[in-house]
């Protein structure tokens, strides 16, 4: 394992959904960052969506535009929303649900505990996630699984904020 | 339409019924039609959803990566263990809710710039993991003051007393010095600061090396013209003679010598603009500045103007108002107070206010009386000084009547004492004047006084520390604001008395916290004798104007009701009005 990856979506009522993409070599330095512009479902596609909207929005259309641009391949994808876990299949590459404790936010989902975490993912994946877990204890990366997704979040926002004056004028 | 046809049933016959049911039955079918309404389908398009992306690629190369905290050592070690597939060790990494980031300046504008300081991993993680270990865990504080000054090129750390300034500042010059960002350093600092200084280069940055600036003018300079000197030390009376050295030519050009980066510790000492250190300090060839100073504004809003003439000339000027000053400064200044960020007992409060005694309050008002004459027959010719000389005699009057000794501060001084004594506690006493100290001495030998002020030889000085710390007998240290209020630790102590009180609340601040700094067990109570419709109520009225005045610029509270103790309040004092400038 050399490179890890992290990926989270926000919301902001007034612009819609950001992605955005970290990867890390194991220290936890950055190597790349990579950010969506906002992406905002009109009524019609809300409606049409319905309860699958976020999972589509998160994982086929951020997620994926995310990780293909990426120049550098993770061995593996966090992620903090359970929506994004269907990313996986699109992009052929393990993605892994980090949680504070052990309670599956979704069924279906098979949870290991990992570095003081749990990591989930669909319980097809059990043996993925095993081989991840024991990967991760034996590597031991300089950077906490929960801690990225700060980092992802707070640069959406300084990016966003960058684009706000520019719009303006 | 309507459609009918004669349709024949048949019906079996049955043997047992009646002939009448044997007839046939003729049966009429109609057929209707049901008009229907054709189905119409309504198509429509879901837009697809367009995502545009912004990237960013960060280089691992030490060359192009301004954040490659790794030592020669370390990358040596990397490759190392690359060669023989060992797995290098990390340090646990801390949880998002106890980290620190970098955060980018304000004035960074290119936002790949900004993003790379954010998305660095936070200073907890980053730091030990490149060998930049501590000798004791720092506080969250700490960190955050070693992040804010690590990404300024302009920066103050306004830390109040007893936070760990100095451990903020030698970290961040030594991830500077890492990351290759500084490769000369010079931090100014008051003279009796020097050794202590080095102390804590040798604690917190081992492999920094430090050199003292000093020795005869040959040794110095050869010391100055030295190349690859990653830290010089240098108090502030050797920067006025060695300017030659250093300083930026009038005409233009290089300097002789130029630092990356400039740090001033007690950086109070530029507060006046036109002194010669000011200039001297301000014509420093340098790359970045900082100060530290635990008192940014002493006086008034004009001595962080000058400070910030050192830090961004131009940034301030004394005709700003308190919140244009306050907006100004708000990305250059990081100040926490104690309360804040440490969980630490209370400093308490108790005013003692009392009433002079009876002869006591004959000669006072006998005296401000004839003062007051002195000063009106002496008109326009009248100065500041005199009346300070006025304020004075008043206000030493106020601690013992010079005729009797009368001293009702002395008697409540004692009361006090005899419970701090019972109680096994210490307690420190602040005063202006030696005198007061040796009257005080000759009153309290009950209590085991011991002196503290700059009629005592520097060689004893720590004996004496030593001894108040120790001894269970002595419970009251004496000392002078000027020789006890500046790097001393008295955190033993849970009493503190300001007997008079000085000029400057920064300095009276700077005295209680002698006491309650880090390590302190339990609450200080901090008692200020003043004695009620005296010059020092007067005073009293000032100084808190002035520490409104400084709250008011770096807590970001309302605006004060008025600056500083300007002339006119001086003469104020007396009610006396200065109708032109003194010569």
């Amino acid at each position: 394992m050399n490179t890890i990856a992290f990926l989270t979506n926000i919301e902001k009522k007034q612009f819609g959904f950001f992605g955005g993409y970290l990867v890390l070599n194991l220290m936890g330095q950055p190597l790349e960052f990579h950010c969506t512009t906002p992406v905002k479902p009109n009524r019609a596609q809300k409606i049409l969506y319905g309860p699958t909207l976020r999972p589509f929005l998160f994982s086929e259309r951020l997620g994926e535009t995310l990780v293909r641009k990426s120049r550098q391949s993770a061995d593996v994808i966090f992620v903090d929303q359970p929506e994004v876990l269907p990313l996986g299949a699109h992009v052929k590459k393990p993605v892994v649900l980090v949680l504070e404790e052990d309670d599956p936010p979704e069924d279906g989902l098979i949870i290991q505990p990992c570095l003081e975490l749990f990591l989930a993912m669909p319980q097809e994946d059990e043996k993925t996630l095993t081989g991840i877990t024991l990967e991760l204890e034996n590597e031991q990366p300089g950077v906490h699984l929960f801690e990225p997704f700060d980092r992802i979040r707070e640069a959406i926002g300084e990016a966003l904020g960058a684009m706000a004056p520019r719009k303006a004028a | 339409m309507e459609h009918s046809e004669a349709t024949d049933i048949r019906v079996d016959t049955v043997w047992n019924l009646t002939p009448s049911l044997q007839k046939k039955m003729p049966v009429k079918v109609r057929r209707l039609k049901i008009a229907t309404h054709q189905p119409q389908a309504m198509c429509m398009q879901i837009p697809k959803l367009r995502v545009g992306m912004r990237s960013f690629f960060f280089s691992e190369d030490a060359k192009n990566n301004p954040f490659d905290f790794r030592s020669p050592e370390e990358k040596e070690e990397e490759k190392e263990n690359a060669r023989s597939k060992t797995p290098p060790q990390r340090v646990k990494p801390v949880a998002p809710k106890e980290s620190t980031r970098l955060q980018p300046p304000r004035d960074l504008i290119k936002l790949e710039d900004r993003l790379a300081y954010l998305l660095q991993p936070p200073l907890q993680s980053l730091l030990p993991n490149h060998a930049l270990t501590f000798p004791f865990e720092p506080f969250p504080h700490q960190f955050e003051g070693v992040a804010f000054l690590y990404s300024r090129h302009s920066a103050i750390l306004a830390d109040e007393m007893g936070l760990g300034k100095t451990m903020q500042a030698i970290t961040a010059i030594r991830l500077l010095f890492r990351t290759r960002k500084v490769r000369s350093v010079l931090l100014v600092c008051p003279k009796p600061l020097v050794t202590n200084w080095q102390r804590e280069f040798e604690l917190w940055a081992p492999e920094l090396p430090v050199t003292v600036m000093e020795g005869n003018r040959d040794k110095r300079q050869w010391l100055w013209s030295l190349p690859d000197v990653p830290v010089r030390l240098a108090n502030y009376e050797l920067m006025l003679r060695d300017r030659e050295f250093f300083e930026l030519p009038q005409g233009g050009g290089a300097a002789p010598c130029h630092f990356d980066l400039c740090v001033l510790d007690e950086s109070q000492r530029i507060k006046n603009r036109s002194s010669t250190t000011s200039q001297v300090i301000r014509n420093i060839s340098r790359s970045r500045s900082w100060a530290m100073t635990g008192t940014p504004i002493e006086n008034s809003t004009e001595d962080l103007v000058s400070i910030c003439e050192f830090l961004s000339p131009g940034l301030l000027c004394n005709e700003m108002g308190t919140s244009a000053m306050r907006e100004s400064v708000s990305d250059l200044i990081i100040r926490r107070q104690k309360e804040e960020v440490l969980d630490m007992p209370p400093r308490l409060f108790r005013d003692a206010g009392m009433e002079l005694g009876p002869h006591q309050r004959e000669t006072y008002e006998m005296a401000e009386k004839d003062g007051i004459i002195r000063l009106t027959e002496m008109g326009d010719t009248a100065t500041v000084q005199h009346v300070f000389e006025l304020v004075l005699r008043l206000k030493q009057i106020c601690n013992f009547d010079t005729a009797t000794g009368e001293s009702p501060k002395l008697d409540r001084l004692k009361a006090d004492l005899e419970e701090i004594a019972k109680s096994g506690k210490k307690a420190i006493l602040f005063s202006q004047w030696t005198n007061t100290i040796f009257r005080l001495r000759d009153q309290l030998q009950e209590f085991g006084p011991l002196e503290y002020h700059g009629k005592i030889p520097s060689k004893d000085r720590d004996g004496i520390l030593d001894q108040f710390k120790n001894d269970p007998d002595k419970h009251i240290i004496l000392m002078s604001y000027g020789a006890g209020s500046v790097g001393l630790n008295l955190q033993f102590c849970h009493y503190v008395f300001l007997f008079d009180r000085w000029w400057n609340p920064a300095v009276e601040d700077q005295a209680i916290n002698r006491a309650h700094r880090i390590g302190v067990d339990g609450p200080v109570f901090v008692s200020r004798f003043l004695m009620a419709g005296t010059i020092e109520e007067r005073i009293d009225l000032v100084l808190n104007e002035k520490r409104e005045l400084a709250e008011s610029i770096l807590e970001g509270t309302d605006s004060p009701s008025k600056v500083g103790l300007t002339q006119d309040e001086v003469f104020g004092l007396f009610d006396l009005k200065k109708k032109k400038k003194a010569a």
